[in-house]
């Protein structure tokens, strides 16, 4: 290794732990003391580089860290509970849909499958008393009213058909009960006037304000009673 | 998470001085230096994770300040400031000898090049070799070699050239 190299060599590592350095400086007294000196000169260049370093630095980014690492808690714990909420939100969009959503298009299929449903709920016979007032107060959310009464009662509830809240009346007929629905007015719902199926009939008829579907007996005469409801509906609204 | 908190302590016990001296040597700022290892150390504990080899940490943080650096330049496009003497020296009444001595080599230090300055802290206080400063530089080892001994004979003719101003005021 000649000088030039050696100083080279020396000047960009003096702390170089290289064998070939190590024997160099070893073999020549010069060599060494001009490492030492570069070594010793590193020392000071050391010191002078270890500026002060501010007081509590450490702890600040400790603290600060952990302040950060709270917030980043927080931010998480209030985006799951956002999270939770907009779960709960679906939930309860998808019961609501599938509860009070329309499944049946005409009042045809709805009506027979909702007299189904609850037939065996009612005796065939009955005669509830009550008043007319009270009948037509039953009726009050659905602003309709009846000037006289239509017969021999068994039953009178407020019903949910098809998502509608309505009037389910069970009234005493010639052969069995006849059963009628007072519905709103009815955007999805197909109004069919006459329908049947294997055991009963119904008549149905659309209102400017809302509906009624009377259905009973295959042998019910089916169209007194809509005659004798169309004389005696009266529609507030 | 505890032990996430346990690393990231002992990083931030082991490595702060090293690296705000490093940071005060590439800004020569000592807030700037300060807000560079703040954020440098928010970074390191979001990425803690990827820190496999504990004892490439000082290199890691370096890298991320150095990135940090360069993302505060293109943040706000100031000229860097001028080595600022009243940073480093705060009571000169009260500096002792060996505290001039340290005041004059520093702004020897600061004067160098900033090419020659940054392999040199690395080597000196970071104590990494020429490999490892060639890869954090992203330079090959025999420019980073060169470097330092540029750095070195710089400060060494700056120290022969005050000798010699003493010698002739002496003399």
């Amino acid at each position: 290794m000649d000088d030039l190299e050696f100083r080279k060599r020396l000047y960009s590592d003096p702390a170089s732990q290289d064998q070939d350095m190590i024997d160099a400086i070893k073999q020549d007294s010069k060599r060494a003391s001009l490492a030492d000196e570069l070594n010793a000169f590193d020392d000071e260049i050391l010191t002078a580089m270890k500026v002060e370093v501010p007081e509590n630095l450490a702890s600040q980014l400790i603290l600060r860290q952990s302040l950060h690492a709270h917030q980043q808690t927080k931010k998480k714990s209030r985006i799951h509970l956002a999270m939770a909420a907009s779960v709960a939100f679906a939930v309860g969009i998808t019961v609501n849909f599938l509860t009070a959503s329309p499944v049946y298009l005409n009042v045809a299929d709805y009506s027979l499958a909702h007299y189904h449903h609850e037939a065996a709920n009612f005796e065939k016979t009955g005669d509830v008393q009550y008043s007319l007032a009270n009948f037509n107060s039953e009726m009050n959310d659905l602003n309709v009213s009846f000037s006289d009464k239509l017969g021999k009662l068994i039953s009178i509830d407020d019903c949910y058909f098809d998502g509608m809240d309505s009037m389910h009346l069970v009234f005493e007929g010639k052969y069995d009960n006849v059963t009628v629905f007072i519905v709103p007015k009815s955007e999805h719902l197909k109004f069919t006037q006459q329908f049947n199926d294997e055991t009963v009939q119904g008549v149905a008829r659309q209102y400017q304000q809302g509906g009624v579907i009377i259905m009973g007996d295959k042998k019910e005469t089916l169209e007194l009673w809509q005659k004798k409801i169309d004389e005696t509906i009266e529609w507030s609204i | 998470m505890a032990s996430k908190q346990v690393r990231y302590e002992a990083l931030v016990n082991a490595l702060h001085a090293d690296l705000y001296r490093y940071a005060y040597w590439l800004v020569h700022d000592k807030h700037v230096a300060e807000d560079l290892v703040q954020e440098t150390f928010l970074r390191a504990w979001r990425a803690l994770d990827s820190l496999k080899d504990q004892k490439a940490a000082k290199s890691w943080l370096i890298t991320i300040l150095r990135r940090e650096n360069a993302r505060r330049f293109e943040r706000k496009q100031f000229e860097m400031s001028e080595y600022d003497e009243g940073a480093t020296v705060d009571n000169w009444s009260t500096s002792t000898e060996q505290q001039l001595e340290d005041h004059w080599l520093r702004e020897k230090i600061a004067k160098l090049p900033a090419e020659y300055r940054e392999p040199l802290v690395l080597q000196v206080i970071g104590g990494f070799s020429g490999e490892e400063i060639a890869g954090m530089l992203d330079l090959n080892k025999n420019t980073v070699m060169t470097r330092l001994f540029r750095a070195r004979n710089q400060l060494r003719d700056a120290v022969e050239q005050d000798k010699a101003i003493k010698g002739r005021y002496n003399g």
